[in-house]
């Protein structure tokens, strides 16, 4: 069991065969569940192996696929609730490294999806110090395998969700569907032993107490942070038990007997912040949309603007199926919050039928004293209320503005019109400015040929009258003038029909 | 602190004088051009990881889900250099501003102080240590470019690639537990 750790590290932490269990939550509820698990053949209950790749060519008689699946085997299955299953992972990791990586996963119909496994050996890595067994982990290491745990149940789940789904995360996270990329998840640790610096955690908590392990510049708070991030604080229960609080999960340290009773409190709390994460980047989506709203309008009454009117109804479009989608989430959200407010009174019934019989729920009751998840419950409650009353303004926002925008296209589209009236008005006006004016030329170019034509009449009446001696008493100008009218109507006439008869002749071409 | 709350260099161990060695080369209070420079949390940490991994900072790391480019990723970050640079920070030799992206998610930058600009001169060796890992082959301190699949040095109009984003994976055998 090798390691691709490039540093030689200095490891302080280690918990013994620790329990991992990552939280998050998708929406799904009744339909997306039934088809999940139809995916999954979850009714037949055996063994199936997955992958996210897509038959695309329906026509062809192979399916090539990457060698990276995943194999899940299904343990329990109860339709409408939750459906279980084992999956073994085979997606491929650097440089030799073996991993045996079986997770068990619970996918409730709520949405609320849980990954677990128990850590029994530990890779070496290159370390100062060390030397405890395999079945220690540090949490350096710890780190990575929960990285490489994060990453491979996405990859996992990418091959088992449907589009929808798919398309809502990617909405809510990102690119978290692309290589590298990631969705928020939440983590806890249950662990029945700690060693730092080769002592008992349990017993430095009690000589030293919890607040100075957890100090400022502690080496345990910067080591639990790599897994965690930032510690927000840590208590100490009646019985011994630790449980340090960070802003991305749980560590608990506790005797084997109450591990049963964690799991079920916990995975309660992680629940909750599972959803709160979700809402949280929800939210941040809603403010992106608020801001490119805020940049549409502004834009559609910039008197500088320069895009066509009509990129802004394309944009407004896209903006419109992110928010349906987001909206969409709504009820889903709700359904999800009704399940485990469900959950919580059932942990509290059993709390009070506990009291009467033998069983002590004291970790129960101690948690839900320091988390007061009846509050909790009630914020995320109002936080899903809120974002579905601003996303339903930003419906009437978006639907508002494409009225706008067809109000300013009608407009846009009366002002082409009127201009082009406009436009063939000059047009005709033009050709019968130039009609007439060719006209004139005409009758200028017959009254110069009809002037020719005189000036050849009294050439020929001077030699008439200078050869033979024959005078007209000045007739001979009367007859020249009306010479010149006759040649020039003539001639007229004739050019005009020459004309009417090639367009005729054109015409019938045509 | 000293008695006559004077800062007393002396608390400042090797790798938190290479970080404020570090901040001074990227970042500057206002002075001239009228504005504070911060360098962002995880371009820092990018640097500091690449300092790690070549043997001038002794930090662990380990992979954590940081916000990049407005999306999440993993990315190798020393929680190690995140409390030196808090300390630094309560210190006043380094500077801490939340800012929001345009994601409406936010990311921290950092500064260094006057103060801290004179306690670095105190420890040209150090400096100098920093400036050479960090140095083009033509003398000037490498900027650096933000891109989709990770980090890069750039200098000289070449690109040279920080690995920060390349998760380390560790052998392991689990056994499933449903929950």
């Amino acid at each position: 069991m090798a390691s691709t750790i490039k540093d030689i590290l200095e490891e302080y932490t280690f918990l013994y065969e620790p329990l991992i269990i990552i939280s998050e939550w998708i929406p799904f509820g009744p339909n997306q569940f039934s088809h999940f698990c139809e995916a999954l053949s979850a009714y037949r209950r055996d063994e199936i192996f997955i992958t996210s790749e897509i038959d695309t060519n329906p026509e062809a008689p192979l399916f090539r696929v990457i060698p990276e699946f995943a194999c899940v085997r299904i343990s329990d299955y109860e339709e409408g609730k939750n459906v279980k299953f084992i999956s073994r992972i085979f997606y491929s990791e650097e440089g030799g490294v073996v991993q045996k990586e079986e997770i068990g996963v619970r996918v409730d119909e709520s949405g609320f999806i849980f990954y677990s496994c128990k850590l029994r050996k530990c890779g070496l890595a290159r370390t100062k110090g060390g030397g405890l067994p395999l079945s220690y982990a540090s949490l350096d290491r710890l780190a990575r395998i929960v990285t490489d745990l994060m990453e491979d149940t996405s990859t996992l789940m990418h091959s088992m969700l449907n589009s929808y789904q798919k398309r809502i995360l990617s909405v809510v996270y990102p690119r978290s569907h692309e290589e590298l990329y990631e969705r928020k998840k939440m983590l806890c640790m249950i662990t029945t032993k700690v060693i730092y610096k080769n002592k008992d955690l349990r017993e430095i908590v009690r000589s030293e107490g919890l607040e100075k392990v957890l100090g400022k510049y502690s080496d345990f708070r910067k080591e639990v942070q790599q897994v965690l991030g930032y510690v927000t604080g840590g208590i100490v229960l009646a019985n011994g038990d630790i449980i340090i609080r960070g802003k991305d999960g749980l560590l608990v340290v506790t005797d084997e007997k109450n591990i049963g009773e964690y799991i079920d409190i916990v995975k309660i709390i992680i629940s909750l912040l599972a959803i709160e994460a979700f809402y949280i980047h929800l939210f941040s989506r809603v403010w992106i949309i608020w801001d490119t709203l805020g940049h549409i309008r502004s834009e559609i009454f910039s008197p500088n603007s320069r895009n066509p009117i009509d990129i802004y109804r394309v944009k407004l479009s896209t903006i419109l199926a992110d928010t349906v989608i987001l909206w969409d989430v709504d009820h889903l959200a709700r359904f999800a919050m009704k399940h485990l407010n469900r959950q919580i009174e059932k942990l509290k019934e059993a709390i009070k039928s506990g009291e009467k019989g033998n069983q002590d729920y004291s970790i129960t009751r101690a948690i839900l004293k320091i988390v007061n998840v009846d509050e909790v419950l009630e914020v995320i409650t109002s936080k899903i209320e809120a974002t579905k009353s601003v996303l339903e303004a930003f419906r009437m926002d978006i639907n508002g503005l494409t009225s706008l925008i067809n109000t300013f296209m009608e407009r846009e589209m009366r002002e082409i019109r009127k201009a082009m009236w406009k436009s063939i008005d000059k047009q005709t006006r033009m050709m019968q400015i130039e009609k007439a004016e060719k006209e004139r030329l005409e009758l200028i170019e017959f009254l110069s040929a009809g002037l020719l034509v005189a000036e050849i009449l009294s050439l020929l009446f001077a030699w008439i009258e200078t050869s033979f001696g024959m005078t007209f008493g000045g007739w001979e100008y009367l007859f020249s003038i009306i010479a010149i009218f006759i040649l020039a109507l003539l001639l007229r006439a004739i050019i005009r029909k020459i004309s009417i008869e090639e367009t005729i002749e054109e015409s019938q071409l045509e | 602190m000293g008695l006559l709350g004077v800062f007393m260099p002396s608390v400042l161990d090797d790798n938190k004088l290479k970080l404020l060695a570090l901040l001074s080369l990227y970042t500057k209070p206002a002075g001239d051009d009228e504005y504070d420079h911060y360098i962002k949390n995880y371009v820092l940490l990018c640097i500091i990881y690449d300092l790690i991994i070549r043997g001038v900072l002794d930090y662990d790391y380990s992979s954590r889900l940081i916000l990049w480019r407005g999306a999440y990723v993993f990315m190798n970050v020393s929680q190690e250099a995140l409390v030196d640079l808090d300390f630094l920070v309560e210190k006043g030799l380094l500077k801490k501003i939340k800012f929001s992206t345009q994601g409406h998610l936010y990311v921290v930058g950092y500064r260094v102080t006057e103060t801290g600009r004179e306690v670095i001169r105190g420890y040209p060796e150090k400096l100098e240590e920093v400036r050479k890992a960090l140095a083009c082959e033509c003398g000037e301190i490498m900027s650096i470019a933000i891109e989709e699949d990770g980090a890069y040095y750039v200098c000289c109009g070449e690109k040279k690639k920080i690995g920060c984003l390349s998760t380390e994976d560790v052998g392991y055998e689990a056994e499933p537990i449903i929950v």
